[in-house]
């Protein structure tokens, strides 16, 4: 599956989950796989079943270097080598079985917490180190699984009017607020740059000299929106999609602030006491409509207009870059020269949904339910203890 | 106003742009600058395709196509968006045929993909349209 996608470095998991394990299942492609850290730290990804006799890797327990086969020993390192067959190598010393022997494996790289798998040919690009990864700000990342298709997620990544209702005019329902509608969209424009496209609006309430129309908002080639926070869409398969968070919260002041871990939760999709979608949040919003969509949306049932004109730049670039692919070529946004891929830019609206910390406290995580309460108590302290450090260097200014 | 000039600020360091170049590309935003100048399109010639009504990213796809502004009027004098002039060009759809999709309910970049997937009008419509 995904000729185009295993074209670039795709996000699969968070570093904070291997705080207290150190093997765990992944599903991307349609590959079934086992993702690990051995003790020397590195980390693998490789095919969920052992070469040997095909047991769970998932439950094999990893070692200095390597991850071993619970079932007779067969012991991998990161890179899919055969190291170590215990009774093979009693019977025959002398004998070279485990080179002659290997498990399918990916290569991994841990990024702004996050863990990321290539799963195509040789030679990999360039991880992207954008630069919103190096800002000031707390941290965190937040998983979900979809059960859908990841291209229709994706198609509201350049979708502009979707915001207006499923969003804003929805939530007022949602809150049973019988008030005036959102400001409705009056016009759209949309434009590709080196990493993917930008998408404008200009609105009832705003202007073209609103950063709205004169920033835009980041559709990210080829899985992801951009909108000072990143939201990937992974295949998992065919029908179900990895959502993957990295949100940053603006800080007070400007004293510094490290982050030790970027905190990684797995957020829910589901309410366990109705059995229906959550629609609290803005990406628990998206994901009812995606969802609704069908496990493969139906695009011969769809009736298209001039909102929809990103969606069909987004499909006619699809269909272009399966094309380069299949002839040899690199597709959109592909980083070969480590020289450029440095704090790479990516357009950015700070006036709005990153607005600089307001005086009355921390803001709410407006993302997505479930977040942690030790998530939470971990930002706000780091929040409280920015605030006072700004009000001493006020005080003492 | 003064977070979008800081923002248009860090746009334009990070496309390597000087107070200069910004104000000769007025009133270009720093992306369409550096998009501009990477396709080799002069502030002249984006304004000139601007007052047709394309954005700089399909003035560089007019001009990659060998058009003029005078195309994108045949096209705008029928009611479609000047972007529909290079998105038709490039895929070899006339005016006439735009106009059947649109008249059966296909905006031209969504019937213009799907014929070059290989569908006529009337089995589009067999398929896709509920109100035929």
């Amino acid at each position: 599956m995904g000729e185009l996608l295993r074209r670039y470095w795709h996000p699969i998991a968070g570093a904070a989950e291997f705080s207290e394990q150190d093997v765990k299942p992944v599903r991307i492609f349609g590959e079934d796989l086992a993702l690990f850290r051995d003790r020397s730290g590195n980390y693998g990804l490789v095919d969920r079943h052992c070469p040997h006799r095909r047991a769970d890797m998932t439950y094999g327990f990893v070692e200095d270097r390597g991850l071993r086969c619970n079932y007779h020993g067969w012991l991998f390192d990161h890179s899919g080598r055969c190291l170590h067959q215990p009774f093979e190598e009693t019977r025959h010393p002398e004998g070279n079985f485990r080179d002659k022997v290997r498990i399918n494996a990916y290569p991994v790289k841990e990024k702004a917490g996050l863990l990321w798998a290539y799963l195509g040919p040789d030679p990999a690009p360039e991880l992207p180190d954008w630069d919103r990864f190096h800002a000031r700000g707390y941290k965190q990342i937040a998983i979900s699984e979809i059960p859908c298709n990841w291209f229709q997620c994706q198609e509201n990544s350049i979708d502009p009017v979707h915001f207006e209702w499923l969003h804003d005019n929805w939530s007022k329902v949602l809150r049973g607020e019988d008030g005036p509608r959102a400001p409705a969209h009056r016009r759209l424009g949309f434009d590709e740059f080196d990493y993917g496209f930008i998408y404008r609006r200009v609105r009832e309430d705003t202007t073209e000299q609103d950063e709205l129309w004169t920033t835009g908002r980041v559709c990210l080639w080829p899985n992801c929106l951009y909108v000072g926070h990143f939201e990937w869409r992974v295949p998992i398969d065919d029908e179900n999609t990895l959502s993957v968070g990295w949100f940053i919260d603006e800080l007070p002041g400007d004293m510094p602030f490290e982050q030790e871990v970027i905190p990684c939760w797995r957020a829910p999709i589901r309410d366990e006491r109705t059995g229906r979608w959550i629609t609290s949040h803005v990406m628990n919003q998206d994901f009812v409509a995606w969802v609704g969509q069908g496990a493969i949306a139906d695009r011969t049932q769809e009736h298209l207009g001039e909102s929809d004109r990103g969606v069909i730049m987004i499909r006619k670039r699809l269909l272009d870059d399966i094309e380069a692919v299949a002839a040899g070529r690199d597709p959109m946004a592909t980083i070969r020269d480590p020289g450029a891929n440095q704090r790479v830019h990516l357009p950015n609206i700070v006036g709005r949904v990153n607005r600089p910390p307001a005086a009355g406290g921390p803001p709410r995580f407006p993302f997505l339910a479930g977040q942690p309460a030790d998530v939470r108590a971990e930002f706000e302290k780091a929040w409280q203890d920015c605030a006072a450090a700004q009000t001493r260097t006020a005080a003492s200014g | 106003m003064a977070e979008f000039a800081a923002e248009a600020d860090t746009d334009a360091d990070a496309y390597g742009l000087t107070p200069d170049d910004l104000r000769s590309w007025a009133p270009f935003t720093p992306v369409e600058i550096y998009w501009a100048r990477k396709h080799g399109l002069t502030p002249a010639v984006a304004r000139q395709w601007a007052l047709a009504g394309l954005h700089v990213c399909d003035a560089v796809r007019a001009v990659a196509l060998s058009m003029t502004t005078e195309d994108t009027r045949r096209w705008t004098a029928a009611h479609f968006a000047p972007s529909d002039a290079v998105e038709a060009a490039e895929m070899d759809v006339s005016l006439d045929v735009a106009i059947a999709w649109r008249e059966a309910g296909f905006i031209l970049p969504d019937a213009a993909l799907l014929i070059q997937d290989g569908w006529t009008l009337s089995e589009a419509v067999a398929v896709a349209r509920v109100a035929r």
